[in-house]
């Protein structure tokens, strides 16, 4: 049973599937577009002059149109009070101000400009010495610069990895950011430079990765020249902007980034459960992709809270929830949230997305709090986060967030198929009769049910009846959670052949041989309780 | 794409555009084929795309994204094409001289007529998540971003329009199935 890899050969199966449709155009497709084209004019690039509607990021384009005009009118009206230097390298001809990010940066022309839509997300400058990105973060009440400056090196290193990890963060040269001392490092394990700055509470990571063929010595200069040309603007942080969510289900409140939308679940996490993003069982407060000056504008708070067996860890939690999702954080470290000690993972890459994963442990309340993002928005991330979990209030278990113990539909399972089965994937199954405590306890069932991999991880399970002389299984966890499959039974002796006809997600054919039988080996005891 | 062409059109220069148009029509065909299934709206949703690019370029602030910009005009041109919907168009159709290409009947037909079936299930938003995932590559972030939704929500569309593939196609293998066994 290789559930993992009928997913990747179900995902190549339509992979060759597109490959096989047509990929030339049919050439009256270009006739017509040329035919047509000269009677389309082409829409001009309109400057909004009117504030207080539309996407922010048109806003403060706006704006930084307008105080250029002025600039160059010469009129210097309006001043912003900002730090940076009397004069600007020679060659740094294309200034680009980033009023989301609180900066404003001078380039070498033609260079590519994209700034990111969503305060915590790179701006990226790509050149043909290179690529340039600029991140913009807070740093966390009660952390000092130095102490920010170290931990973020550090936390850069783990995440490039090999060679990089262990680069002592005191290796650095002190560089000009603007009118500002900075952090230069040049990375000896990757060709990269990099440069950390903080004014106040505002920190910004500097990144440069150098083109093939130019020399450390070439990007090294301009990449100081580009530096030392940068202002940065001191208008206020606005305060994380914050509305709360109170989850009737799962019986806590948390704070959430005002105007992010939320969506409450529909029904309830069981114990083990892992709380999917795009699953029914979650909270989900999501964020609409354009933001305000320093307020969050991207990511997901995924949320929800179930019950777990009494004499459940922290740890254990994570291994058969966390771990079992995204597999060995990058870090693992302690919080309190709301005076309940709890672990906070951070996945750099989990499912294609960043996530901070907070879980926490009330007697038996288990709470799952996620935050989930694009890739690369981690410093900033990190400190919404933090206040959002200052926000968060254990307001109890209410009764009706455990799940009811669930009455069996169907027969239950004969008693020739209970008991452990080997499969050669190599793993086992294991058919338990109903009442037992696995079963009780992750499922709320009164129903048999049926482990995969029981005592490991990963482990599936689910609930399992007979109808019509098929067996039928609930999973409520693994590659097939929310999913019921329907086998055709065919026992022989001691083997035991389970065929999957359908309304499942994994289909074929599972050939099995009683533990302990013919070649099969004995199966491992039962885990404990 | 190149920016030098990009750019020009970008300013207005007709001949540059029609090197990019010649140089992306079988890209925008070949997306917007896969995700409605049918040649004729293909082509139109293809030839939308293009002269909404012409029509839009002097708003697109960053040259360097003109592919991820194009691709998402050909979704959005796909989604109103599956919706029998035209804000604005040309609608001029050279009659074509040349057979529609065939697909490759050597692969399993009885295959990939069940696939084809499945997919047509599908949504427009769910379609376009699945090729642009499995056909073009993109990552669920990438896909995000051309498609201008959040990245879970991305990552919520390519879950359930796999999954819900799979269910079609094993409600059809069982039906099939069922149909083999006696009686």
């Amino acid at each position: 049973m290789t559930r993992p890899s009928d997913g990747q050969l179900f995902d190549q199966r339509i992979a060759d599937w597109l490959e096989d449709d047509p990929t030339v155009a049919p050439p009256q497709l270009l006739e017509t577009v040329r035919a047509a084209a000269p009677s389309i004019a082409q829409r001009r690039p309109a400057v909004r002059w009117r504030l207080g509607s539309g996407p922010a990021v048109l806003r403060f384009a706006a704006i930084a149109a307008a105080l250029l005009f002025v600039a160059i009118l010469g009129g210097a009206i309006i001043k912003l009070p900002s730090v940076g230097p009397s004069t600007v390298p020679s060659g740094l001809t294309n200034r680009v101000n980033v009023p989301l990010h609180f900066y404003s940066i001078a380039l070498p022309a033609g260079w590519g400009v994209t700034l990111a839509t969503g305060t915590g997300r790179p701006d990226s400058y790509l050149g043909p010495e290179g690529t340039l990105t600029a991140t913009f973060a807070l740093i966390p009440t009660g952390t000092g610069q130095d102490a920010w400056a170290d931990s973020e090196f550090m936390r850069q290193m783990a995440r490039r990895g090999g060679a990089c990890i262990g680069i002592d963060p005191g290796t650095f040269q002190d560089v000009r950011a603007g009118a500002q001392d900075a952090l230069f490092y040049a990375l000896p394990c990757k060709p990269e430079l990099m440069a950390l700055t903080a004014l106040g509470d505002r920190a910004f990571i500097f990144e440069f990765s150098t083109s093939n063929g130019v020399s450390t010595d070439a990007a090294t200069r301009l990449f100081k020249d580009i530096l030392l040309g940068l202002t940065f603007d001191q208008g206020s942080t606005p305060a994380i902007a914050l509305s709360t969510f109170t989850s009737t289900r799962y019986g806590f409140s948390i704070g959430y980034p005002t105007a992010w939308a939320v969506t409450e679940s529909a029904d309830s996490l069981a114990a083990f459960d892992i709380p999917w993003a795009n699953g029914t069982s979650v909270d989900i407060v999501e964020g609409s992709g354009v933001g305000e000056p320093g307020q969050p504008s991207d990511g997901t708070l995924d949320l929800a809270a179930t019950t777990v067996p009494p004499g459940t860890t922290v740890d254990e939690l994570i291994s058969r929830t966390a771990q079992l999702a995204c597999g060995a954080p990058d870090s693992i470290e302690d919080v309190i949230v709301d005076g309940k000690p709890g672990k906070l993972l951070t996945y750099r890459v989990c499912k294609d997305v960043f996530h901070q994963w907070v879980v926490l442990l009330d007697g038996t309340r288990a709470y799952h709090l996620l935050w989930l993002n694009y890739v690369g928005t981690e410093g900033f991330d990190r400190t919404v986060f933090e206040d959002i979990l200052r926000t968060v209030r254990l307001t109890g278990s209410p009764a009706s967030t455990s799940s009811p113990i669930v009455s069996p539909v169907g027969d239950p399972i004969p008693d020739t198929l209970i008991g452990a089965w080997s499969h050669p994937a190599p793993g086992w199954w294991w058919f338990l009769r109903a009442g037992d405590p696995e079963c009780v306890q992750a499922l709320r069932t009164q129903a048999d049910c049926i482990v995969w991999q029981r005592g490991t991880t990963p482990k599936e399970i689910g609930i399992a009846t007979m109808s019509g002389g098929d067996l039928k299984v609930a999973w409520k966890s693994g590659f097939c959670t929310s999913i019921t499959s329907t086998y055709s039974v065919a026992l022989n002796g001691d083997s035991l052949n389970l065929v999957d006809i359908g309304g499942g997600c994994e289909g074929g054919n599972f050939a099995l041989t009683r533990a302990g039988t013919g070649t099969a080996p004995t199966a491992p005891p039962p885990p404990t309780p | 794409m190149h920016v030098e062409l990009v750019e020009r059109a970008k300013r207005g220069d007709r001949d540059a555009f029609e090197s990019i148009a010649a140089a992306s029509a079988d890209r925008c065909y070949a997306l917007a084929y896969r995700i409605l299934r049918d040649p004729h709206r293909a082509q139109d949703a293809a030839q939308q795309a293009l002269l909404g690019a012409w029509r839009d370029l002097p708003t697109l602030r960053d040259i360097e994204r003109f592919d991820a910009w194009l691709h998402r005009l050909v979704v959005n041109a796909c989604y109103v094409e599956a919706r029998g919907e035209r804000r604005w168009t040309a609608r001029v159709r050279v009659l074509s001289v040349v057979p529609e290409s065939e697909p490759d009947i050597a692969r399993s037909v009885a295959a990939r007529d069940e696939l084809e079936s499945a997919f047509r299930h599908l949504s427009p938003e769910h379609r376009a998540v699945v090729v642009l995932h499995h056909h073009l590559g993109y990552q669920l972030t990438e896909i995000a971003e051309v498609l201008g939704i959040p990245a879970g929500t991305a990552r919520s569309r390519l879950h359930h329009a796999v999954r819900q593939l799979r269910e079609v196609l094993d409600a059809d293998e069982r039906a099939a199935a069922t149909q083999e066994r006696p009686a």
